[in-house]
């Protein structure tokens, strides 16, 4: 579902409201009303009825400060960081119940410059109750030059890319000269009068006019240079305009007045100039704008926010562990059901499982009847080769008169030999016939032939290293 | 987007349950291939393993038994002691008649665990003893020489010999 405002602006005199949706690529103008007020001040009850009347359909809105109600001033300060100024600033204005908005921070060598926008928490009060009592729920209030700027920022591809961008904003009790890039607001001055001067002084209005015209442009043209030869006009002006035409020829300066926008939706052509900062904050509401810290908003305001965002916070919290709990449950349940599966799948074949069990740790059995029985077999004709080997390397005239041979083992060989060393040799080269050891000592017999005696516990299967 | 300190936590929230998760079905995996409880105490992956081999599991298992049919057949019968004492007594009796071994004395010993031998004593040349012993090793029962104990008689020049012969006894055999 699309994200749906309704900003609104109300004065002394008049008052407007736009109901802007967000779309896919843009968005739109769905409905939009200016009209004067038929009493001074704007009560609930006509706001119901004008709501009823032209079919608004959302309560959510935003608020546009009328600038009979906002001052600016220039703080100076010394050189602090942006801590303790922002609580220099806090302590200066919270105790004199009034809201306040950082629009510039400057550096100087002698201390810091600060301009500000203010306006009495009374003010904001008086002119938001009729509101909330209408059942408007007010999420925060914009600034005239931050509504032309939000407005300027979204058309800057429309309209023309020229930075800074010049604009001259009136209504009948004040008249603005701003200059904006895309980020900030370079320039701003009040002229200290309104357009209802235009009907009462014609040529006092154009002279003042065009003076602070002119002193504008050269201050702003000395702090930036290069400035754009478009002025562009928003606000309530009467609809012919020469006076101004006039004077953007004198200065050089050609005045430009927006008729139409690449809103989608209802056209507001005409009536362009006068709803451009209303459009400019919505824009902003709806996602567009660059400058979140521009926007007012009263303790109340800022207390129901954080509430609606804990809240949204705490939904998207239980939807996410819920999904996750189900999750984690469907997962146990199927975890279960496919053991139940599993377990049923294997009882029906346990019987064959438990056969083939058996056939298996049979064959294991039999496979080391087989090992032990060959392991047997493979004892045999050891005792021969031995005794070959034995007579093959024996010395000329050697008799073995003793020799036992058990379970493997040669235990005990003695015999004459002409010389036992040598026989000895001879068998040290034979690994068959190695390590058999001398026992006792060697006697010479009368043939002179020598009595050795041999022991070794050599099993004689051993294989030679 | 920029994202609240709290939102921040509830997608760390979040990830942290996703990993247990996985963690969860990793060690589901495993226990897969552990025993279940209940009757079965087969696991369901040996489950499979069997009844994919079962071919395999019979066939080996006959081809193991024929062979050990065949192995037994090479020794005696542990069915009876005193016959399959005779039969080796027999079967010495011949080896030491083909090989022309004159044989002073025998006696039956029963070396237990299934393991029987007959000693053959007395008088004879080397070629003899070899022989019989050759005859032995390749007699078609598994015939081993426990012991070889030989003493030759400077005066007389002839060999006194004492030959223990072994074998087993095995369940099933076939040599009685």
């Amino acid at each position: 579902m699309n994200k749906t405002i309704v900003a609104i602006y109300a004065d002394s005199k008049s008052w407007m409201a736009v109901e802007m949706r967000r779309n896919r690529q843009t968005a739109e103008v769905v409905r939009w009303f200016d009209e004067l007020l038929p009493s001074p001040e704007l009560t609930a009850e006509l706001i119901r009825k004008k709501w009823r009347e032209k079919h608004f359909s959302s309560n959510k809105a935003v608020y546009l400060l009328s600038p009979e109600w906002v001052s600016y001033r220039l703080l100076q300060f010394p050189r602090l960081p942006p801590d303790q100024l922002q609580a220099a600033l806090q302590l200066e204005f919270e105790s004199k119940n009034i809201y306040y908005k950082v629009l510039e921070v400057k550096n100087q060598d002698q201390g810091t410059e600060v301009r500000i926008a203010l306006i009495e928490a009374d003010r904001v009060q008086q002119y938001m109750a009729p509101l909330e009592t209408a059942g408007l729920e007010i999420s925060w209030s914009g600034w005239i030059f931050q509504g032309i700027h939000e407005f300027l920022n979204f058309h800057s591809e429309y309209f023309d890319r020229h930075l800074p961008r010049l604009c001259l904003y009136g209504n009948d009790l004040t008249i603005e000269f701003q200059m904006f890039d895309e980020q900030k607001l370079l320039y701003r001055r009040g002229f200290g009068f309104g357009v209802s001067k235009l009907k009462a002084e014609p040529l006092t209005f154009t002279r003042e006019l065009g003076e602070e015209l002119r002193l504008s442009l050269a201050a702003a043209g000395n702090l930036f240079g290069n400035l754009s030869d478009k002025i562009w006009i928003f606000g309530r002006w009467p609809a012919d305009i020469r006076e101004l035409e006039g004077l953007g020829a004198e200065l050089n300066f050609k005045m430009t007045t927006p008729l139409r926008t690449r809103l989608a939706g209802i056209r507001v052509d005409e009536a362009t100039p006068r709803l451009a900062a209303l459009l400019g904050i919505g824009l902003d509401e709806l996602g567009w704008g660059c400058h979140e810290s521009w926007r007012l908003q009263t303790t109340s305001q800022t207390a129901r926010n954080m509430r609606r965002r804990r809240v949204i916070t705490g939904v998207k919290a239980v939807a996410i562990v819920t999904l996750m709990g189900c999750g984690l449950s469907l997962g146990f349940i199927a975890r279960s059901l496919k053991d139940l599966k599993n377990q049923r799948w294997i009882a029906e074949r346990s019987r064959q499982l438990e056969h083939l069990e058996l056939l298996n740790r049979e064959t294991q059995e039999n496979l080391k009847r087989i090992v032990a029985l060959e392991s047997w077999l493979e004892r045999r004709g050891a005792e021969l080769e031995f005794l070959r080997e034995l007579q093959e390397h024996l010395p000329e005239g050697t008799m073995i008169e003793d020799l036992m041979l058990e379970d493997g083992y040669l235990r005990s060989l003695s015999g004459q030999t002409p010389s036992v060393s040598l026989l000895l040799k001879k068998f040290h080269d034979v690994p068959a016939l190695r390590g058999l050891k001398l026992k006792g000592s060697i006697t010479v017999t009368p043939t002179g032939n020598e009595q050795f005696q041999l022991e070794g516990m050599r099993k004689i299967e051993e294989k030679s290293p | 987007m920029k994202m609240t300190s709290r939102e921040k936590n509830l997608w760390l929230c979040v990830l942290g349950l996703i990993v247990c998760f996985i963690i969860y079905r990793i060690v589901g995996w495993k226990s897969e291939s552990a025993p279940m409880s209940g009757k079965a105490q087969i696991s369901l992956s040996t489950a499979y393993q069997l009844l994919r081999s079962e071919r395999n599991i019979i066939a080996r298992h006959q081809a193991v038994n024929r062979q050990l049919e065949s192995m037994y057949q090479r020794f005696l019968s542990d069915s009876s002691l005193e016959t399959s004492k005779l039969v080796l007594l027999e079967r010495m009796e011949g080896l030491a008649t083909e090989s022309r071994l004159k044989v002073e004395r025998k006696s039956l010993i029963d070396f237990g665990e299934g393991i029987i031998g007959v000693s053959l004593e007395g008088t004879a040349l080397p070629e003899e003893i070899f022989g019989l012993i050759y005859q032995a090793t390749m007699a078609e029962i598994g015939l081993v020489v426990k012991r070889l104990q030989v003493h030759r008689n400077l005066e007389t020049g002839t060999l006194k010999y004492q030959l223990i012969i072994t074998t087993k006894l095995v369940k099933g055999g076939g040599s009685a």
